[in-house]
């Protein structure tokens, strides 16, 4: 994908085999009870239950991860952004009336959480300007992009020579001086360490998380693991590393939960649901994606070669490591508005007819006498069926009210539609309606793909290694700002969600 | 500059050891190679040199600090071995794959004069191959020489406009000097598939096509080549060019791009390859390079050790530390033959 010279490879090889590891404990008695509450705060709640207050609890208890990630100071704004709704006693007084029996270890955390939150020192941050020194260089690396810009800004106040990153950088065969990473070895992928980027790598954490690393088998039966690596003076990782240390996994449930909570349209019975699958992408954002049969979506893959760089597939098969496209104002999606603008002063117009058939066709289907919503969109299908519809069943009679179809592709299906809505009489005109949105849909995507296909191939491909975020501008004419997010991680599961949260780019909350 | 003798004699099987001993990189000057380069070289050559028959093809799965030059370096190692232990002409193999091909397809092919014309073929015969060259008249060609017809691509609707080359384009004295002209001169009758590298054609392209290779001569002179020179690419080859490997795109369709014969040796360049495209040759000896840093590793990881559960035999490992590079992990078995 990028070009590295036969030198830098050579290097790279260098410094998998004879690199240093070289560890750095950092202690802070107040954090370290902090730390150890917190923990406590966190088993407890485990064991508690499961409701809003309960979780709302342990993402605040899960904090300390912040602290123990960030070269900041305690007080810093980047780490409080989150925390106004503890710093007051509501909480607390919430939890002591529905959980008493978790009041005083909540007191606890909550009163260590103010004063450690008022203190403006920052071990980290101390540490690493000791090591680095006044003269020297080094690259600073975070476990988390959203660190990298206040770090850099602190950084730069006493140690202006420091450039700072985020880990995924490292995985582009870039070289550096001296590397030195921020908190316990075990938040960081293997390859930090395996495949380091500079011959020397330093890791700098808390006392309580410091963690040794040694490499790890990658066959069930290997021919050879690298020995060199685990020099006399590397111990082993320790027998008892706690899992309340482990950085959390994303939890896909409750982000998702939490994202459909703060939608506008939570709690209303009426909604479309779609089946998606949950994305997770760069910058701590998060997607759900349509998976159902006909939904594709624009990809940049990066490691694809010519024109095969940019291109649809399947939504439910994107893979990690490949660019999301979405337009990045109007809700994502980046075709409607070119197709409008194609369809130019028709697009109103022919706009309305689109929903006006939509909207008639739902209140057929909530009017239905079943109560289920589909035993409803059953009935409904049986019913269009009957005049004369070959493909109305539940599953494309959910996806033609949707406001991501434009209408059935077969004239018998959409003329049963306009049947029974009472439209029969304007069936022609609609038909050719809507073949003309649906025309001007295929020419916006095509002029999409042709401005993305020559904008990328002038771009520098490096910058998809080294950014999971990347924008895009087109000519108006050809889609506008389009931003190609880097796909992380997906969901292991589908799962149904309002039609109006489907596409739309939202910030997760990953602890 | 070329080299008067060749650094291998005829009687030497192991054409890559040879390689290496001579071989150079320029980086700032010429230097040996580096040890975990001339460590890939001979596992390309190893794997190579496995018999698929009969206990089953060979995987070698190779973990990285990075997959730079990796599979080119292990390709070099795979055809230098495969052209010392060149197969002989199997014309009817050749007619058997011909006769699947549709009328149409790009091919090459060598006179008794030992004229080489760029053509498509019209269609096979009972015992006979029908080929039209761009300039000239039809030729049919009898099913014993099929092995002297080279196929280039897929269906063309007309043939290209510089179509002839009546004699092997002559490359550099690169591969002259390894092998020497005469035994070079054997290999140059037809080409055939000996490695397929599945990766990222433009990325693989600069790596095979820019990256200076040198030889030291007998006479201390440094003879200079590049990768391609020993692989001879067929895609970053021109048409009438004798090739001996093959770099087929991750991304691109299989269907499309894979209807030639199976290469001897597969290279999957990276988890994306072999995931998507690791089975694509069942019988064929395969190589999976897979990059620490990459994205997909742990998923590629998984499906090597599902299939090393499930493998057929044990097969004898070539321990990379003790080829010198212990920067790199590995395994090695054989599956099933389909």
């Amino acid at each position: 994908m990028n070009d590295v010279s036969f030198a830098t490879a050579d290097a790279l090889y260098r410094y998998a085999y004879s690199g240093k590891v070289v560890y750095h404990s950092v202690d802070h008695p107040l954090f370290h009870e902090f730390w150890l509450t917190s923990c406590e705060l966190d088993a407890a709640l485990r064991v508690a239950g499961n409701d809003e207050l309960l979780r709302q609890l342990q993402r605040v208890s899960r904090i300390r991860f912040e602290f123990a990630a960030a070269p900041l100071p305690f007080n810093h704004p980047a780490l409080l952004r989150r925390l106004s709704e503890v710093t007051g006693d509501a909480l607390y007084r919430k939890v002591s009336l529905v959980y008493p029996s978790l009041a005083p270890i909540v007191s606890r955390f909550l009163n260590l959480l103010r004063e450690l939150t008022s203190c403006e020192t920052a071990p980290l941050l101390d540490c690493l300007r000791g090591l680095v020194g006044l003269d020297g260089s080094a690259t600073v690396v975070t476990r988390e992009a959203k660190y990298v810009e206040a770090a850099c800004s602190v950084i730069h106040e006493s140690l202006g020579h420091c450039e700072v990153i985020d880990v995924a950088e490292l995985r582009t065969a870039c070289l550096f001086e001296r590397l030195f990473i921020i908190g316990s070895l075990l938040w960081f992928p293997d390859h930090v360490f395996s495949a380091p980027r500079a011959p020397e790598v330093h890791v700098i954490a808390y006392q309580w998380l410091s963690r040794r690393w040694q490499p790890q088998q990658a066959f069930l039966e290997s021919t050879a693991v690298s020995e060199e690596h685990a020099s006399p003076d590397i111990p082993q990782v320790r027998s008892e590393d706690r899992e309340l240390d482990n950085w959390p996994e994303l939890d896909w449930r409750e982000i998702s939960r939490q994202a459909l909570q703060n939608s506008p349209e939570a709690g209303k019975s009426s909604q479309d649901f779609v089946e998606t699958r949950l994305f997770s992408l760069s910058d701590g954002l998060a997607v759900f994606l349509d998976v159902s049969n006909r939904s594709t979506s624009l990809v940049i893959d990066p490691e694809a070669d010519g024109d095969a760089r940019v291109r649809r597939v399947p939504s439910d098969e994107i893979e990690i490591g490949t660019f999301l496209l979405r337009r990045t104002e109007g809700g994502g999606d980046y075709i409607l508005p070119l197709a409008d603008q194609i369809l130019g002063e028709r697009a109103r117009p022919h706009r309305a007819m689109q929903r006006h058939w939509k909207e008639r066709l739902r209140e057929i289907i909530a009017g239905s006498s079943q109560h289920e919503s589909s035993l409803r969109l059953m009935d409904v299908s049986l019913r269009l069926i009957d005049l004369g519809a070959t493909r109305a069943d539940e599953g494309n009679l959910r996806y033609w009210i949707s406001s991501r179809s434009i209408s059935p592709r077969d004239k018998k299906d959409f003329q049963a539609i306009l049947q029974l809505t009472g439209l029969k009489a304007q069936s022609g005109e609609y038909w050719t309606v809507m073949r003309q949105i649906l025309a001007a849909h295929y020419e916006a995507g095509r002029r999409i793909r042709r401005g993305l296909i020559q904008r990328v191939r002038s771009m520098d491909l490096r910058q998809f290694e080294r950014h999971g975020r990347i924008d895009i501008v087109l000519p108006d004419q050809e889609g506008g700002k389009l931003t190609a997010f880097l796909v992380e991680g997906r969901a292991p599961e589908r799962s149904p969600v309002p039609a109006s949260r489907e596409g739309r780019i939202f910030k997760r909350e990953d602890l | 500059m070329a080299a008067s003798s060749s650094l291998t004699s005829p009687e030497v099987d192991d054409v890559a050891e040879c390689f290496l001993a001579e071989a150079r990189i320029f980086q700032n000057n010429w230097t040996l190679l580096p040890s975990w380069a001339c460590c890939l070289v001979r596992l390309g050559a190893h794997i190579a040199g496995k018999s698929a028959v009969p206990y089953g093809p060979s995987t070698l799965v190779i973990v990285l600090p990075t997959r730079s030059f990796a599979a080119a370096l292990c390709a070099v190692g795979a055809v230098l071995r495969r052209l010392a232990a060149a197969p002989k002409a199997d014309p009817v193999g050749r007619f058997a794959l011909l006769q699947t091909l549709q009328a149409g397809t790009m091919v090459s092919f060598r006179t008794k004069t030992g004229s080489r014309f760029l053509g498509m073929l019209i269609r096979c015969e009972d015992d006979t191959v029908v080929v039209k060259p761009s300039v000239g008249a039809t030729f049919f060609i009898h099913k014993r020489f099929a092995h002297d017809i080279d196929i280039l691509g897929p269906l063309s609707s007309s043939l290209p406009e510089h179509a002839t080359s009546k004699s092997p384009p002559e490359y550099g004295a690169f591969l002259p000097t390894l092998l020497g002209r005469e035994l070079l001169s054997s290999f140059q009758g037809s080409s055939r598939i000996n490695c397929g590298i599945v990766g990222t054609e433009v990325t693989l392209r600069a790596e095979i096509q820019n990256t200076r290779l040198g030889l030291a001569a007998r006479d201390g002179e440094i003879v200079e080549g590049t990768m391609q020179e020993i692989l001879r690419v067929r895609r970053f080859s021109s048409h009438s060019t004798v090739f001996f490997s093959d770099v087929f795109s991750t991304a691109g369709n299989r269907r499309k791009e894979m209807w030639s014969e199976p290469p001897q040796v597969a290279i999957f360049d990276g988890a994306k390859s072999f995931l998507r495209h690791g089975a694509t040759w069942p019988a064929t000896n395969r190589i999976i390079l897979l990059d620490r840093t990459d994205r997909r590793l742990t998923d590629a990881l998984a499906e090597v050790n599902r299939e090393y559960l499930q493998r057929d035999v044990n097969d004898v490992a070539l321990d990379p530390a003790s080829l010198g590079t212990p920067a790199i992990e590995s395994l090695l078995y054989r599956t099933r033959l389909p």
